[in-house]
């Protein structure tokens, strides 16, 4: 039995977590999603797609649930633990003021793998909450800790206000990728499901990246496949890596080291977030390295 | 019209609840004597002791006649004593000093009953542990009392290696010589980690082979990977989530050991000061059963506000945190001794753990060795904003947890913020009230505010905020003196369980501000014994509404009275943590009585 992956979802009140969520539980990924939240009033759920539901737990019938964290985050991850194997993924929302890089921490001794940390901005708000003197601290922690940063609500804004806000990005997390997004509206399968990659090696997302989007401000995407025949020493391998991880939001494929060729590795990187496993061997005809990874043109970028 | 829809079931057993009227108060100034209960029996006459009543127009009386729950007379040994009947028993003080009995400004109930199953493993003076044997002792004592099953787990609290003469850890070895059988869980005195015993290791199958974490710690036996006993933080969490809870029918059936607690204390007046839904109906269930003998007064938190009005307020439809009109109703009365007093919104953590929020940063590095740490906010300001308001357009007490500076910046933004003024009674209580700068004082009285300070912090974590804040801001911390100066009303709690519930400590630290180390924590703000006293009685009961019944020896107030050896308004303040109670009563009945 594998345990379930985790994502956390961080960022200041109304930018966006909920939305994403909904979608989530709505079952946008096809994985069976176990969403904690904090406000659980805030989730809206299709009343058909709900199969039972007790104080703490909703459970749909799409196999995704959502569980409050009303006694303490600890408590629902143990509950969540204890039937993993009903789950391919725990997604904790953190509430408005956490700081979503400790929750990963918190998380860690479940020993579940962390996929990312996700923190999404509010395009027209963030400028003034980063310098507010209540919350400014904690807006740009939150930023700090991002994996991946999803620059919602782009469609509020002006070009002016989007600079300002990319501009805070840059100045807290200037190795974070960020994906620029109207209603949260990215597609979910890129950045959830652990085998949303997995059949795409010949680099072609395009039924993926064909969500509907009447928004003039979406992003596009772009795609591309990193390709090497010869094994790759690890230095190497692991500074093209960090490369990727600050331009990619999404890389996923299969590496042959140079210093253990036969072993078949699994990279999965969501954001900055990249890792590196062992995964087997190589099938008869299959050895060799290849990526393939997504971004968000025009994003601003790592130097 | 179904009482369903009539609104809430606890405003409905309001009305079924027996004596639930509110009595009127005597005025001050009024004769004391015969006719002010009219009706009533004598039923006891206190006499040959000290009376301390803790009001300014008569300090101490001769003789005080009790009856139906409530004080009848007071006054002269002769003037009460012509009220005895032949059915009067005649209590003789011999000397003792009787006042009214304590009110707990603000504390957590729901950890009493649990925790009497619990060891006390807490250092000097707050328990009993001076050395690994103490622990030793204290743990096979607790063992002989409740005899727990072989596999049945034994829970400590407050162990604190830093009491310890051993000048080390305690080991899951030294626990495995005595306790082989059971495992055992000794909580940290942080509540961030715990020591475990061999079986309790195995319990949660750790071993040489579990890995440390991140952000966790585990400690090893020395040259081996074998966990050695202590465990904390990330370690500790997963653990300490999948620890069996005790069922209802357990925690009903501690409810009287757990109010002991208090009234062992002389304590007749209990605050749940942070009530998790599920606490509130485990509360309800007790208050419907007839097992509370001390009255409760519950602060439901915030955050549970939309599951409670699901439940109560079936029909209700409104934003997550908008209340029905009717929800007032369910606040304020007690029902079979529970009441709510008004909502919980907590605004920050604790200073000891770093976690509390501050305008200014830290001299020392954050809880996770941040630099220029200032804390953050359990909630933005948006919504305390909104909370506070909506509260306050209903009629309901708000009750914040606000330690640090910048959360009582924004308590005082969104008091302001919602149109509440000092002219208005609304007794917005700031529970802890912290690390304040004197500016927040003048705004409290501004806006009609009142702390609930916690002086034995100077005594527990006194050193600690020196070095974590530096003099200055340190020695202003729970500010007493300059909060009566200012002409506040104030009270001053122990958070139980957090610090033990020993009111003389209470006051022995408003009075002295004395740190672990000796050192006095601000003796600027060092008060008075009366002030001290006020803060557990009549200014306490104040906070929550209740100064018409309780806080002090009156005419037609609830007889809630406790009996000590000496009096603390007079006893050298060195001696206040020595005196003792010899009798605790709510409303006349007697709940506590020392062993003689």
């Amino acid at each position: 039995m594998t345990a379930p992956r985790l994502t956390v979802i961080g960022g200041y009140l109304g930018a966006g977590k909920t939305t994403l969520v909904n979608r989530l539980l709505a079952g946008a990924t096809g994985e069976r999603v176990a969403v904690i939240v904090n406000d659980f009033g805030s989730i809206n759920i299709d009343a058909e797609l709900i199969r039972s539901a007790d104080k703490d737990t909703v459970r749909l019938s799409n196999g995704c649930m959502c569980c409050s964290a009303s006694d303490g985050l600890a408590a629902a991850l143990a509950r969540l633990c204890a039937r993993a194997d009903e789950i391919d993924r725990i997604v904790i929302e953190t509430s408005g003021v956490s700081e979503p890089g400790k929750v990963a921490k918190n998380a860690h001794g479940f020993r579940l793998p962390l996929d990312a940390v996700i923190v999404m901005a509010d395009a027209e708000q963030l400028p003034a909450q980063a310098s507010n003197r209540y919350v400014g601290d904690v807006v740009r922690r939150q930023l700090a800790q991002a994996d991946l940063i999803l620059l919602n609500k782009i469609d509020l804004v002006g070009p002016e206000a989007l600079a300002r806000a990319r501009e805070e990005i840059l100045l807290n997390a200037p190795r974070s990728p960020v994906a620029e997004t109207t209603a949260a509206n990215l597609p979910l399968v890129l950045l959830f499901a652990s085998h949303g990659l997995r059949d795409r090696t010949d680099g072609n997302f395009d039924d993926l990246l064909a969500e509907p989007s009447a928004h003039r401000h979406e992003a596009s995407y772009e795609s591309w496949v990193v390709e090497r025949g010869q094994p790759i020493p690890r230095a190497e391998f692991e500074a093209m890596a960090n490369n990727l991880s600050a331009q990619a939001i999404r890389a996923k494929g299969h590496v042959q080291l140079a210093e253990g060729p036969d072993v078949r590795h699994l990279y999965q990187q969501v954001g900055r977030r990249w890792t590196l496993s062992e995964d087997g061997v190589w099938d008869v005809g299959t050895a060799g390295t290849r990526l393939v990874a997504i971004a968000i043109r025009d994003a601003p970028m790592a130097g | 019209m179904t009482d369903r829809e009539n609104g809430n079931a606890i405003s409905r057993r309001r009305v079924l609840a027996s004596g639930g009227a509110l009595f009127a108060a005597s005025g001050f100034g009024l004769p004391r004597l015969a006719g002010a209960q009219e009706g009533a029996a004598v039923e006891k006459i206190f006499h040959n002791g000290t009376i301390v009543t803790i009001t300014d127009a008569q300090p101490e009386v001769e003789a005080i006649a009790i009856g139906g729950g409530r004080i009848l007379a007071l006054g002269s040994e002769a003037d009460v004593m012509a009220l005895a009947t032949d059915a009067t028993e005649i209590v003789d003080l011999g000397g003792s000093t009787l006042m009214p009995s304590f009110i707990d400004p603000h504390g957590h109930f729901m950890n009493a009953p649990q925790m009497v199953t619990w060891v006390n493993v807490q250092g000097v003076p707050a328990g009993p542990i001076t050395s690994i044997a103490s622990i030793i002792e204290a743990i096979t004592a607790h063992a002989a009392k409740f005899t727990p099953a072989p596999g049945e787990w034994i829970i400590g609290y407050g162990y604190d290696p830093t009491t310890l003469s051993d000048g080390r850890q305690l080991t899951r070895y030294d626990l495995d010589a005595a306790f082989p059988d059971n495992p055992i869980m000794l909580l940290h005195v942080s509540n961030h980690g715990c020591v475990l015993n061999s079986a309790g290791f195995a319990y949660f199958k750790m071993d040489a082979t579990t890995e440390t974490p991140e952000g966790g710690l585990i400690l090893r036996v020395e040259g081996t990977n074998e966990p050695e006993g202590l465990i904390m933080e990330q370690a500790f969490a997963p653990v300490f989530a999948a620890l069996p809870k005790p069922s209802e029918e357990q925690l009903l059936s501690q409810l009287d050991a757990g109010q002991q607690f208090y009234a062992s204390a002389g304590v007749t007046t209990c605050q749940e000061g942070g009530t998790h839904a599920a606490d509130l109906n485990f509360l309800i269930r007790a208050a419907e059963q007839g097992l509370l003998y001390l009255d409760i007064v519950a602060l439901p938190f915030v955050m549970e506000l939309p599951a409670l009005v699901a439940e109560y307020f079936p029909t209700f439809v409104g934003g997550p945190m908008e209340l029905p009109d009717t929800a007032s109703q369910s606040f304020g009365t007690y029902m079979n001794r529970l009441k709510l007093a008004g909502v919980k919104i907590p605004l920050d953590g604790s200073p000891q753990g770093k976690t509390a929020f501050w305008t200014r940063p830290m001299l020392t590095p954050g809880p996770a060795g941040e630099e220029n740490w200032s804390g953050i906010p359990l909630f933005p300001p948006e919504l305390v904003n909104k909370a506070v308001a909506e509260f306050h357009s209903k009629g309901i007490q708000v009750f914040a947890h606000a330690n640090g500076d910048a959360s009582i910046d924004m308590l005082i933004d969104a008091v302001r913020a919602a149109g509440m003024t000092g002219t208005e009674d609304h007794r917005t209580t700031v529970i802890h009230s912290q690390f304040m700068r004197p500016e927040q004082i003048a705004a409290y009285v501004e806006l009609g505010m009142s702390p609930s300070f916690f002086t034995l912090h100077t005594f527990y974590w006194g050193d600690v905020h020196v070095e974590n804040w530096g003099e200055e801001f340190a020695f202003f911390i729970s500010p007493m003196a300059a909060a009566k100066e200012a002409g506040l009303r104030m009270s001053n709690h122990t958070d139980f369980s957090v610090t033990p519930m020993a009111p003389m400590h209470v006051m022995h630290s408003a009075m002295t501000r004395l740190s672990r180390s000796g050192k006095v924590i601000g003796p600027d703000q060092r008060v008075d014994a009366m002030t001290a006293l006020k803060a557990m009685t009549i200014d306490a009961a104040w906070q929550i509404r209740e100064e018409d019944l309780k806080g002090t020896l009156e005419v037609g107030k609830l007889a809630d009275l406790v009996i000590l050896d000496a009096n603390p308004l007079t006893a050298p303040v060195d001696a206040l943590q020595g005196i003792k109670v010899i009798e605790t009563f709510k409303e006349g009945t007697s709940v506590y009585k020392a062993a003689a």
